[in-house]
């Protein structure tokens, strides 16, 4: 088909809503995102009439608070809640599912989608095995250019570890690690306040949107223009240990 | 006693649409001049032999919010010993590099110089275009040591500066005996050569960026960098009744396949040259998300007027609104009155839903492509072509970009 279509920048948080997120006020600073975020986007059209924005939100099971959508036209914007555990593996099973809906309704609206990025951000280990998890991640993220096996829409993956998440396992999800489009991986560091973290990482997050789209905009003409975009913004973070290598 | 004018006396120049414009369209921000020495839209226009032109060359709505300069740059020639051909050099800066609009300049102005130079010795096929492109890379690398005033940069470091890619195109001002004329094409980037068939169809000379790959690679040649491999010219027949268009990716790329509403519109308003003004604000359609700079130049042969026409306003039997979309292609008049069945039909803008499966394809500009252009060494500018003249505008070394210097005066 034709690729003359409208282009979309597909943007998604996945948050830790496990119970932990509710102490210190770490959730209540994280809602202030998608305000700051559709603001931003009111403010700037050039970005907002690429990027789409969804959210994602995982405690024992993975919930979908906000679909993809140009959140330049949501008047009340959804609050995210905490709940029980931290199962990474419904997060993934959740964004894969997601991912291929949206592209399934954008591609028939005639969209030309450009690949989804995603900032995963989490405050705690997991509390399902790795047994369970990796699966599910191998699932969202494993793709063989080559062979053309795995997943073809594959996100660009972006860990952010708060308070007590764990470095170890975040930096393993780091998604794509190589290359132009390499992300990075954000850990608080040692000693910070988490809805401190938070609040300094959402304007920052804004930005890198905002540039990643900026590039975006103008046509593509250098390899990894967007990605590296992204990752160079958020590389800058303060009060966090940044991994992009 | 004067009347008054109607609609029809009144030139209009609308801004146009093509489908959903998005918030950004009609975007004003800074004067492109503030940024640099580069205007906001440049425009030609004009006959050339039985070659109707235009070229028009605007500052994407991304640029123009950012407030940074256009980076996109066209130039035409003649060329040959009878002036048989024309020459036309569109040129694309790329974004990362802060001064690749000057990397744009050198290539569009010194690439009609060096083609009009080639073809004043021989045909179009006598061409050694590893030696004119490589002087051209040899002199972006010139101008880039000349900007950051670091004469050791290399190919690579150079642009990161400022890079661009080109394409060159030579058409010849008369058709042959069988009516048609042989062109020779040479795309170095992603700017693109499409031909539009006299039946409207678009025809890409160029490979059409993505097609055909799940994942696109977006391994893009710029200038000072040189591909590896020899470069061959493309061959393209204009037959009669054909046009040819020589576009930057911020036309090629919303312009897909050419056979999307972006196609459609495009081919039916340059089925014709248009008035010179009307073709600028075509250029600079609105569509949401397509923000990037673009430039295109348009060769119609064979015309039956040398009169440039007047704006459509002036001979349009209806108003031309402020605004017009040219999403979809307007249908051609029900022969018939409309049925209670076609009176229900769905309104032809609204998105189709498309039930059945759709092969999936991500099209993806951030990807590395598998096999970067190797960092080139930088062509010896000396390559035995004559020697280059410094243009007229060429920046002297203190300054960025400074205002073109006067004409000499004749004693």
């Amino acid at each position: 088909m034709s690729e003359d279509g409208i282009q979309i920048l597909p943007f998604y948080l996945v948050a830790d809503a496990s119970y932990s997120m509710s102490q210190d006020g770490k959730i209540d600073t994280l809602n202030s995102l998608l305000p700051q975020l559709r603001d931003e986007l009111v403010r700037n059209p050039v970005v907002g009439d690429m990027v789409r924005f969804g959210l994602i939100d995982f405690s024992d099971d993975a919930t979908v608070v906000l679909p993809l959508t140009d959140i330049r036209s949501i008047e009340v914007l959804p609050l995210l809640e905490t709940r029980g555990g931290t199962s990474f593996g419904a997060a993934f099973t959740m964004l894969k599912q997601q991912i291929e809906a949206d592209y399934a309704q954008l591609n028939a609206d005639g969209f030309t989608i450009k690949r989804t990025t995603v900032v995963f951000l989490s405050d705690g280990a997991p509390t399902d095995d790795e047994a369970e998890w990796r699966p599910a991640y191998e699932a969202l993220t494993a793709f063989d250019s080559d062979t053309k096996t795995g997943f073809r829409l594959f996100p660009n993956l972006i860990p952010i570890g708060i308070g007590d998440a764990q470095r170890d396992v975040l930096s393993v999800l780091r998604h794509r690690k190589e290359g132009n489009a390499a992300m990075p991986a954000l850990f608080m560091q040692d000693g910070g306040n988490p809805a401190k973290a938070i609040a300094e990482m959402i304007p920052l997050l804004i930005r890198s949107i905002v540039n990643s789209s900026l590039a975006a905009a103008d046509g593509g003409d250098d390899a990894g223009a967007a990605a590296k975009a992204m990752a160079t913004t958020l590389a800058g973070a303060d009060g966090f240990d940044v991994e992009l290598d | 006693m004067r009347s008054t004018p109607t609609f029809a006396s009144i030139p209009t120049i609308p801004a146009y649409d093509i489908g959903e414009p998005g918030a950004a369209a009609r975007l004003e921000g800074l004067p492109a001049m503030l940024f640099a020495q580069q205007p906001d839209t440049a425009i030609d226009a004009g006959v050339v032999g039985a070659l109707t032109i235009r070229g028009a060359s605007v500052r994407g709505v991304g640029h123009r919010y950012d407030g940074t300069c256009r980076q996109d740059d066209f130039c035409l020639g003649t060329a040959g010993a009878d002036g048989e051909y024309l020459v036309a050099v569109v040129a694309d800066g790329v974004s990362a590099g802060p001064k690749s609009h000057i990397a744009a300049r050198v290539a569009v102005r010194l690439g009609v110089q060096l083609l009009t130079e080639a073809l004043a010795l021989g045909d179009p096929d006598t061409i050694i275009w590893d030696q004119l492109v490589g002087t051209i890379a040899g002199h972006v690398l010139l101008q880039a040591r000349k900007e950051s005033g670091d004469q050791t940069l290399d190919a690579g470091d150079a642009a990161r500066l400022m890079a661009t890619t080109a394409a060159f195109v030579i058409v010849p001002t008369d058709a042959d005996a069988a009516g048609e004329r042989a062109c020779t094409v040479l795309p170095i980037g992603d700017t693109s050569v499409w031909i539009l068939r006299a039946d409207g169809s678009w025809e890409p000379i160029t490979l059409v960026k993505n097609a055909g790959e799940a994942v696109a690679s977006s391994a893009v040649f710029a200038l000072p960098l040189l591909p590896a491999d020899t470069l061959v010219p493309l061959g393209a027949t204009l037959q009669p009744g054909d046009a040819l268009f020589v576009v930057t990716d911020g036309i090629g790329d919303p312009l897909g396949s050419g056979d999307g509403d972006v196609g459609a519109a495009l081919s039916r308003i340059w089925s014709a040259p248009p008035n010179r003004y009307e073709f600028a604000a075509q250029v600079d359609f609105g569509r949401r998300s397509h923000t990037d700079d673009r430039t295109v130049v348009g060769v119609w042969p064979d015309q039956p007027s040398d009169e440039e026409p007047l704006p459509s306003s002036m001979t349009s039997a209806t108003p031309v609104p402020p605004v017009v979309d040219l999403a979809p292609p307007t249908a051609p008049a029900a022969p018939v009155a409309p049925t209670a069945e076609a009176a229900g039909a769905a309104d032809p803008r609204e998105p189709v839903e498309v039930v059945e499966v759709v092969e999936v394809e991500v099209v993806e500009v951030i990807e590395a492509g598998p096999a970067p252009a190797p960092p080139a060494a930088p062509a010896d500018p000396d390559l035995g072509l004559p020697a280059w003249e410094p243009l007229p505008w060429e920046p002297p070394s203190w300054s960025l970009d400074p205002p073109p210097r006067d004409p000499p005066s004749t004693p």
